[in-house]
């Protein structure tokens, strides 16, 4: 694999948008992605666009990844929807990397985008005559589950899962695309309505339209258009094991993936600056802080209550507010992580900025089958 | 009155006539799987897989109690509780569970699997599911 760059990245801002279509949403996001590289349509040899709800019913029954790109010019070229549940964004930014490093092309965009609102969309609850639908499964309910064996097993208390989200809402106010920009208290997150006992609507990411993209090249194509290289050190992907009586508490695949991205970038944890880690739900990010290696297993609540994750701290999480504030549109999420990790590199992050950032650690996952994982990536950018 | 899937839930066993969860048991390795599957993803010996009658009993792996209605599909009333359920054969099932209050709803529980009908089709037949009752 050759050296390969980011050089252009863009967002839209984050939030319920039920009269923005998908379209506009994709292309915004492209758009600002290819100025912000300095790049013209024609330029791009590739692309993917990482999406989870587009179907039939929303009116794209295929090639909604076609659809989205021709209204930025973006035409002729290969083009790829990509699905990995809420890691969609972070696979399609993983495919236009090896779509580069291969050496197969020089110049390759990642989109991601979402729209979950405006259309009766509902949550993602499983219906229909299978094993999940007849027990009325959804998302939040698999990580009150993990939250309950992750406190029983390590003593991980309601007040630290809280801590989380007032973490990242105080991170999240400094960000002027984020969806929630309003702190919150303790008290406020464990006070607010029950959603799966013992999660509440505060310890969950919110309902969210929105899209990001990255533009993505050689080392050597990078040089015409920025000095500011900020490389790809690893985009790495893996699936669960789906062991039936696997320990719900710890997600070994986010260790596997974590690992092998520390071995093709060659940091380990202890060289990271700041890291932006999926926080669907505040536990989310106590188990994800010890997966990564952030913090020896069991020891996530105590990582936030002591403060070293918070902007300031010896080790910033979700400098961007995270999931829980910034908000989470599916398939965009994982582009806007490498979004704010490029910001970051760059110090271009305002008054969200994590002194002399120079590696930094981007993780999401996503999917729910046998009580494991479907896909977990785990990207790090270096410059 | 039938089952929502008789290759998962079968509403007579040979042995005792009772409602039981299939899974699937390698005649080679041992292993036993649910839901069934068509192969040993154990051993990978072809063949060898055959239907397995699962335990009726089990207790409480870890449990949720369902408050927001969006979440609720169709035919499920805010606050309901499923959770994962451990079978003795080493397999872990996803199941609505009943019988329950916020008191006895505790981690390592011990309950057992029975039948509750899920809804009626168009015929007026009713279309049985299974439930995780704590005892």
């Amino acid at each position: 694999m050759r050296n390969v760059v980011v050089i252009g990245v863009g967002m839209t801002n984050f939030g319920k948008f039920p009269d923005l279509t998908v379209e506009q949403l994709g292309r915004e996001a492209a758009w600002a992605a290819m100025k912000d590289a300095g790049v013209r349509p024609q330029d791009i040899q590739v692309a993917y666009l990482g999406n989870l709800t587009e179907r039939r019913e929303t009116g794209h029954i295929s090639c909604v990844a076609q659809e989205v790109l021709m209204g930025v010019g973006v035409r002729g070229i290969p083009v790829t929807r990509v699905e990995n549940a809420c890691t969609s964004g972070s696979t399609a930014f993983r495919e236009a990397w090896i779509a580069v490093g291969s050496g197969l092309y020089d110049m390759a965009m990642a989109v991601g985008v979402e729209k979950l609102t405006g259309r009766g969309a509902g949550p993602l609850t499983r219906i229909g005559d299978t094993i999940d639908g007849i027990a009325g499964f959804s998302p939040p309910g698999m990580w009150a589950m993990r939250a309950r064996r992750h406190m029983a097993q390590y003593g991980t208390t309601l007040e630290q899962m809280a801590k989380v989200a007032v973490k990242n809402r105080k991170h999240g106010k400094l960000n002027p695309r984020a969806q929630y920009p309003k702190e919150v208290t303790v008290e406020e997150v464990r006070k607010s309505p029950m959603i799966c006992d013992p999660l509440t609507l505060l310890d969950s990411c919110p309902t969210t339209d929105g899209g990001a993209a990255a533009i993505l090249c050689s080392e050597e194509a990078a040089k015409r258009y920025t000095s500011k290289l900020i490389y790809v050190g690893a985009a790495v992907l893996k699936s669960g094991t789906y062991d039936s009586t696997r320990n719900i508490a710890i997600n070994e695949i986010e260790k596997r993936a974590a690992q092998e991205a520390y071995e093709w970038a060659g940091v380990g944890p202890q060289d990271l600056d700041f890291a932006e880690v999926h926080d669907c739900f505040t536990i989310a990010e106590i188990v994800r802080t010890e997966n990564l290696g952030f913090c020896k297993e069991g020891e996530g609540g105590k990582l936030v209550e002591e403060g070293t994750t918070q902007l300031g701290g010896k080790f910033p999480v979700n400098p961007s507010g995270g999931l829980l504030c910034k908000g989470h549109p599916i398939g965009a999420t994982g582009v806007a992580q490498v979004a704010e990790l490029v910001w970051q590199l760059r110090g271009e992050a305002g008054a969200r900025q994590v002194n002399g950032a120079k590696v930094g650690l981007a993780h999401c996952s996503g999917g729910f089958i046998a009580q494991d994982t479907g896909a977990s990536t785990v990207i790090i950018l270096k410059r | 009155m039938v089952s929502f899937n008789p290759s998962i839930l079968t509403l007579s066993a040979p042995e005792d006539g009772q409602p039981h969860l299939l899974g699937s048991c390698c005649s080679s390795c041992g292993k036993v799987f649910f839901p069934p599957q068509e192969l040993c993803t154990e051993c990978l010996q072809e063949g060898s897989i055959k239907e397995k009658a699962l335990n009726s009993r089990g207790k409480v792996y870890s449990f949720t109690i369902v408050a927001r209605e969006s979440l609720a599909p169709p035919g499920f009333q805010v606050p309901y509780a499923y959770g994962y359920i451990d079978l003795p054969e080493g397999v872990r099932v996803l199941s609505k569970i009943v019988g329950w209050t916020p008191e006895t709803l505790k981690l390592d529980v011990p309950g057992e699997m029975v039948l509750e009908e899920i809804r009626q089709d168009s015929l007026g037949q009713k279309i049985m599911g299974f439930r995780f009752k704590l005892v």
